[in-house]
């Protein structure tokens, strides 16, 4: 291995370290390296058992060995900034009503309702039934509070989120 | 032309701008597969389009004609994609909420007809 490409791969590690749940476009991007050259590196990293890939929601996110399957998943909608919000807000003020938890947050029942469903199978959102109201909260509230300090979403991942966030709220009810 | 150069910058800039929503649009659309989505993400693709006519006017592979009549054709088509998309943003969550068991209704109530039930239907397909 030369020293451009130890230097190279030592990078690519890096940012998984400090953004955990990235995936391989956003590193591309990021780090402004060829898509084949990621990739190939991924693969020797992937091979040392020095990162994790998880192929989660249509891409394959990678992480450093130190998370489980749960912190994975759990990572990887984080990265979405309203995901984000509505657990944040569930960590602070839940158990809450569905239509709260949207109003308490500022958006559309429609753009909450998407993200709790992916936030429920994750198992990082709790549905409990209170009569006949469901309510939403954190299933694990310290490891979830701890994992979303570790979270810090990209540009275009957030101008997609706000993005569905206005078209919902446009036209909601 | 005195006022190329002008042009073809702002054209750029509307290509980048355009290509940009449309990227968005279409993200967007991948995340949730719903008509609506899909509908503003091809009424934003029509914005590209007017791009894509007046670069090739500029070019000189249209004439001033056809340009003139191809920007208001995409015109209509992106005013009804766009009411097409805000109609069926409704029916799409009308269809969503028939297929399933709980009608999400916002607890408050404000929802005329609507029960007491906090669910949504993200989450009502587990419980």
């Amino acid at each position: 291995m030369t020293e451009a490409e130890n230097a190279t791969r030592r990078t690519i590690h890096d940012r998984i370290r400090e953004r955990p749940g990235v995936h391989v476009n956003a590193l591309v991007r990021d780090l402004d390296l060829a898509p084949g050259q990621v990739q190939y590196h991924l693969r020797r990293l992937d091979r040392a058992g020095r990162v994790v890939g998880d192929e989660l929601f249509g891409r394959t996110h990678y992480y450093t060995p130190e998370f489980d399957g749960w912190e994975r998943g759990a990572l990887a909608l984080l990265h979405r900034e309203t995901s984000a919000d509505i657990v944040a807000e569930l960590l602070a003020a839940g158990p809450l009503p569905a239509g709260e938890t949207a109003e308490r947050v500022g958006i559309a029942r429609s753009t909450c309702s998407w993200h709790t469903g992916r936030l429920a199978e994750a198992e990082v959102v709790r549905t409990t039934r209170d009569g006949n109201r469901v309510l939403l909260s954190v299933a694990e509230p310290e490891r979830t509070a701890r994992l979303l300090g570790r979270v810090d979403p990209s540009l275009p991942e957030r101008l997609v989120d706000r993005f569905t966030r206005l078209f919902d709220s446009m036209v909601a009810e | 032309m005195t006022n190329g150069p002008l042009l073809v910058g702002l054209l750029a800039l509307a290509g980048v701008a355009a290509a940009t929503l449309l990227g968005l649009a279409l993200a967007g659309f991948a995340r949730r597969l719903s008509r609506p989505y899909l509908l503003v993400a091809l009424a934003l693709a029509t914005l590209l389009a007017r791009v894509g006519v007046a670069a090739a006017a500029m070019g000189g592979l249209l004439s001033e004609a056809d340009h003139h009549l191809a920007e208001h054709v995409l015109d209509v088509l992106m005013a009804a994609l766009v009411i097409a998309a805000v109609y069926t943003a409704r029916s799409a969550r009308g269809t969503d909420a028939a297929e399933r068991t709980h009608e999400p209704a916002p607890d408050g109530g404000r929802a005329p007809g609507a029960g007491a039930d906090a669910t949504d239907d993200g989450v009502s397909e587990r419980d």
